[in-house]
């Protein structure tokens, strides 16, 4: 019976000798900040579209399939078309047909000169933003518009592009209340999804969000609210540490921080700001510094299509 | 030696507590770094209304992937749009322009030609730190004249008007001057060659 409890003993002491050298491991797995910065996805290009103009945007999809077709294997990409905002009171400044038909043709645009290639996959994002005050029935409408989108998609593709929602909401914009109201009227349309490809105007470090936001509104509209995906704008390294920290205030506050789909930036339309390799690094490197998420599947660069 | 001789059936009592406690010690540590190691690789905590989010663009990329039928581009039922849309001239009441509002908040935009030049001039204010309008003037850029929407944009400059002006709309266009109001209802003029103000 001794010699059982000895031997016993021992291996207990062994399990828990492996345990202990193994944990550290585990441990360190959220701390990579001496690890190298992770290589940035292909970056896409996405347009402001002012004008919807339904050849160009043709030209734009093509321009994107033939891009993603050339990558062996070939590569998914993810765009925002962004038509603006319906600015003026809830009247709307917007043409919604333009818009539909525009995105519809630069579905078709991806989906044609993709040629052979069957398996890429678009994600093409319907922007619009918070721009003056924006309403809960903007945000219905918006809603409806991406779907009457996906449904032509559906309709005339047998496949490679997902219609998805995106707005640029930024503080400066509107009240947060007005923002929220667009959420929730696209929620209640029918709205699964968008992008927040916005910004973080005046949040810490950088002291106050502007315009009365909050921290606690930012998360909100980029990642609390069901449908909200992130992908921010990061055009210096004060934007790439202000989203830093609303993703670290999110897991202090709710333990779950931001998960970002990539950064957006806006080099092609100012070269004083980062380029697409520079906001990424940016980023990655802020959010790895305080043992945030990462990993982010793509890279996103505005481009102007239309005023 | 004798001392350790035990009776079949009948362990020492502090042996076995001994080895208790061992077992139990072994075990609380066993469980403190499983339980540590399961919590550090569960990695980002996603919520899970948004993890549901997730999986469901995942199915429907996915799906997108697989096609339903064979690709055949000739006969889709819909053509690329042919038709080339060219800039219109004239005043737009919009609140935005291909820049972010830290940079410049838009009240109106006139573009037209001038000279060799598409014009596109935004009236509205430079911003202040909290993104309140700070002071009033035009953001000017250029074109080149029949050239597609778009392309080939550059920035003239920000041209601030002079004095206590905090915002600035266009009412109206004449050759080269823009008919200017300011928020407190002043009027004044731009001329979009020499870029100077008047009152």
């Amino acid at each position: 019976m001794r010699l059982f409890l000895r031997t016993f003993a021992r291996e207990v002491c062994l399990l828990v000798g492996i345990c202990a050298l193994l944990s550290p491991l585990f441990l360190l797995r959220g701390a990579q900040t001496a690890f190298a910065i992770a290589p940035k996805p292909p970056t896409d290009w996405s347009f402001y579209m002012f004008t919807p103009n339904s050849s160009q945007a043709y030209t734009l999809g093509c321009n994107q399939g033939k891009y993603d077709a050339g990558f062996n294997p070939v590569v998914d990409s993810e765009v925002v078309l962004d038509f603006g905002g319906p600015s003026g009171s809830g009247d709307g400044t917007l043409n919604y047909s333009a818009i539909e038909s525009a995105s519809e043709q630069f579905a078709l645009g991806y989906y044609v000169c993709t040629g052979g290639d069957t398996t890429s996959v678009l994600r093409l994002g319907l922007g619009t933003n918070n721009s003056a005050d924006v309403t809960y029935n903007d945000g219905v409408t918006w809603a409806n518009t991406v779907k009457v989108v996906a449904n032509w998609v559906s309709t005339h593709l047998t496949g490679q592009v997902v219609i998805i929602g995106a707005n640029d909401i930024e503080p400066g914009w509107s009240s947060f209340s007005a923002a929220k109201a667009w959420v929730q009227g696209f929620i209640a349309g029918g709205g699964k999804l968008y992008l927040n490809f916005g910004s973080a105007d005046g949040c810490p470090p950088y002291g106050s969000c502007n315009n009365g936001w909050t921290q606690d509104n930012v998360y909100y509209v980029s990642w609390y609210a069901p449908p909200a995906l992130p992908a921010p704008e990061i055009y210096n390294y004060q934007m790439a540490q202000q989203w830093a920290s609303i993703s670290l205030y999110g897991k202090q506050h709710y333990n779950y921080p931001l998960v970002f789909q990539g950064p957006w930036d806006e080099y092609d339309m100012d070269t004083s700001t980062l380029t697409a390799q520079q906001a990424w690094n940016d980023l990655w490197t802020d959010l790895n510094n305080d043992s945030l998420p990462t990993t982010m599947p793509y890279s996103f660069e505005i481009h102007l299509a239309s005023w | 030696m004798k001392r350790h001789i035990q009776a079949p059936g009948r362990p020492q009592p502090v042996h076995r507590h001994f080895a208790g406690l061992i077992i139990l010690l072994a075990c609380a540590v066993a469980l403190f770094f499983l339980v540590g190691g399961a919590f550090a690789l569960s990695g980002p905590l996603i919520p899970s209304q948004k993890q549901h989010l997730l999986q469901t663009l995942d199915q429907q990329v996915a799906r997108a992937r697989t096609p339903t039928g064979p690709k055949n581009v000739t006969n889709l039922g819909v053509h690329p749009a042919q038709s080339s849309a060219m800039p219109q001239a004239g005043i737009t009441q919009t609140h935005e322009g291909p820049f972010p509002p830290s940079f410049f908040l838009v009240q109106s935009l006139w573009q037209g030609p001038l000279g060799n030049n598409w014009v596109l001039a935004y009236a509205g204010a430079k911003p202040a730190s909290d993104s309140a309008p700070q002071q009033g003037g035009i953001l000017l850029y250029t074109a080149p004249k029949n050239a597609p929407m778009g392309s080939d944009l550059h920035l003239v400059g920000m041209f601030l008007a002079p004095g206590q002006i905090t915002s600035l709309s266009i009412l109206s266009a004449n050759g080269n001057l823009l008919q200017l109001r300011s928020d407190s209802g002043g009027m004044l003029t731009f001329d979009l060659q020499t870029h100077q103000y008047r009152t």
